[in-house]
C-alpha cells in the first residue's frame, strides 16, 4: 500500500466539524443574504481574487515583516475564519493550483494560530483570544448594570451597531466590522463576551463617513445565568434564552475611552441609526452592476492592511472587473440545497476533499 | 404592519409587529419601534435573526408567505418560544 508523503495537519479536521451546522444552515438560506447571494457570484471571479491574494502575500513574505506587523494589518479573528471559509470553497470550486492555495492556507492559518489562544484554531462555538489572566483587568473594570431600562439601552446600542455594519460591509464582510469575542466561561455562572466593532469609519467605501470621528467600539459584557455559544462566524451569539436580560456588568469604549454616560450613549445610538439608514439608501440606490463592483470594493477592503503591506492597490483591479462586468450571479453550482449523502460528498462539498488535496 | 419598503416606515408606530418580506440595514428606524419581527424569508444567521437577538425581540425568519397572509392592522401572536405566528383578529 502507498504511503502518504504528508501528514494532514490536524487543523483540516477542526475545519470539518466546525462549517458543518454553519454551511448547511446558511445553504438553506440563499435568498436571504444582502446584498444578493454572493455564493453564487464568488463563481464568477474568485481564481482571479485568489491570484491577488496569492501575490500579495509572496510579496509580504519578500519583505520579511514581522509577525506583529502583518497580524496588525490583517482583520479581526471572525473575519479571517469567514475569509478563510471561502478561500477554501472557492479554491476547490476552481480546482485551483495546489501549490499556490497551500501557499496561501498556511499563511491565514499561521495567523490565527497566532491570534488564538485556543489550540482549535476553528472552534465552532468560541473564540477563545485570551488567557484568563489577560482577562483579569478587563473584568475588574466592568460596572454592574442599573436596571432594566439600562439593559435595554445597550441592546438598542449593540443592536444599532449590528445593522450600521450590516450596512457598511454587507452580509459577506460583516466580520471585518463586527468580530465577537469568547464568550469565556468565567465561573459556573457567568460568561464574558467582547464585541469589537474595529472599522466604523471606512470612508474609502462610503465618503459621506469623511469628517465623522467615530472609529472604533468596543463592548464588554458580563451575562449570568445563561449558556451563550457562537456560531462559526462571530457576529452570530446564539442561545435559547434572550441574553441581554442576562446582562450583569458592562463597559463600552468609545474611540479607546470607556463610555460611562448614558445620555451621550442615547445621542450616539440616534447618530448611528440615522447613518445605517443613510447608508443603506445610498446601497440601495445602486444598478446591478454597481452593487457588484460595491461588493468586490468591500470585499478587498477586508484585506486592504496585506495589501498595503505588499505595496499593493487594495481596489479590485480591471481583470477583476471585467470578470464580473455584465454577468448575471450563477445559477445552481456551488449552492446545493440538500445534505450530503455520506462522508465524501461532505467533504467535497465543504472544501476538505480539496484541503486533503493540497497537503496530502 | 406589514412593511413592504422604505414607503412604509413612516406608518409605523411604537410596539408593532414588523411584518416583512426580509429585513435590511435601512428598517432600523423601524425595528427599533418593534415589538416583534415575522419574515418570510432567512434562517437564523440572517439578517432580522441577528439583530433581533441583539435587540432581544421575538423573532420568527423563514415562515415563507407571512407578508402575504398577515394584513396590516391585524393583531397578531409572536410566539418565538414556540415558533408561530397566529392572527388573532
Amino acid at each position: 500500500m502507498p504511503k502518504r508523503k504528508n501528514k494532514i495537519p490536524g487543523w483540516i479536521d477542526q475545519y470539518a466539524k466546525a462549517v458543518r451546522r454553519f454551511t448547511f444552515n446558511h445553504d438553506h438560506d440563499p435568498g436571504s443574504h444582502l446584498p444578493f447571494n454572493a455564493f453564487r457570484f464568488y463563481p464568477l471571479y474568485f481564481n482571479v481574487w485568489l491570484d491577488k491574494i496569492y501575490q500579495a502575500i509572496i510579496l509580504t513574505n519578500r519583505r520579511k515583516y514581522g509577525s506583529g506587523k502583518i497580524i496588525k494589518a490583517m482583520p479581526a479573528y471572525g473575519s479571517l475564519k469567514y475569509i478563510f471559509y471561502t478561500l477554501v470553497n472557492m479554491a476547490g470550486y476552481f480546482d485551483y493550483d495546489v501549490k499556490r492555495a497551500k501557499v496561501i492556507f498556511d499563511f491565514f492559518v499561521k495567523i490565527m494560530q497566532s491570534i488564538s489562544a485556543d489550540k482549535n484554531i476553528f472552534n465552532e462555538y468560541e473564540n477563545i483570544l485570551r488567557t484568563p489572566s489577560q482577562l483579569k483587568p478587563i473584568i475588574a473594570g466592568l460596572k454592574k448594570v442599573s436596571g432594566e431600562q439600562e439593559k435595554k439601552t445597550l441592546a438598542k446600542f449593540i443592536g444599532i451597531l449590528a445593522m450600521y455594519n450590516h450596512a457598511l460591509y454587507n452580509d459577506f464582510s460583516t466580520e471585518f466590522g463586527y468580530s465577537i469575542e469568547g464568550p469565556y466561561q468565567l465561573n459556573a455562572e457567568e460568561q464574558l463576551v467582547i464585541r469589537h466593532f474595529p472599522n466604523l469609519n471606512p470612508k474609502e467605501l462610503w465618503p459621506s463617513l469623511a469628517g465623522i470621528k467615530l472609529s472604533n467600539i468596543v463592548v464588554c459584557s458580563i451575562y449570568k445565568n445563561i449558556r451563550l455559544k457562537m456560531r462559526f462566524t462571530t457576529t452570530h451569539l446564539i442561545t435559547k434564552d434572550n441574553y441581554q436580560d442576562k446582562l450583569a456588568k458592562y463597559l463600552i469604549f468609545i474611540n479607546d475611552k470607556p463610555m460611562l454616560n448614558s445620555n451621550k450613549l442615547f445621542a450616539l445610538t440616534t447618530k448611528i441609526a440615522e447613518r445605517t439608514a443613510q447608508i443603506y439608501q445610498e446601497q440601495k440606490k445602486l444598478n446591478f452592476e454597481r452593487t457588484k463592483i460595491k461588493f468586490l470594493t468591500q470585499q478587498a477592503y477586508e484585506l486592504k492592511g496585506l495589501f498595503d503591506l505588499a505595496g499593493l492597490n487594495w481596489r479590485p483591479g480591471q481583470e477583476l472587473l471585467n470578470k464580473v462586468r455584465n454577468k448575471k450571479l450563477k445559477s445552481g453550482g456551488i449552492i446545493k440545497m440538500s445534505y450530503p449523502a455520506n462522508k465524501k460528498e461532505y467533504e467535497d462539498y465543504v472544501g476538505v476533499s480539496y484541503l486533503k488535496k493540497v497537503y496530502g | 404592519m406589514v412593511v413592504k419598503g422604505s414607503k412604509d416606515f413612516k406608518k409605523f408606530a411604537e410596539g408593532d409587529v414588523l411584518v416583512a418580506r426580509l429585513t435590511d440595514p435601512s428598517y432600523v428606524v423601524v425595528i427599533i419601534k418593534a415589538a416583534a419581527i415575522v419574515t418570510d424569508l432567512g434562517g437564523i444567521t440572517s439578517h432580522p435573526a441577528i439583530i433581533a437577538r441583539e435587540f432581544n425581540l421575538p423573532c420568527i425568519v423563514g415562515t415563507k408567505n407571512a407578508s402575504a397572509v398577515i394584513k396590516s392592522g391585524e393583531i397578531i401572536e409572536v410566539n418565538a418560544n414556540e415558533g408561530y405566528v397566529k392572527i388573532i383578529k
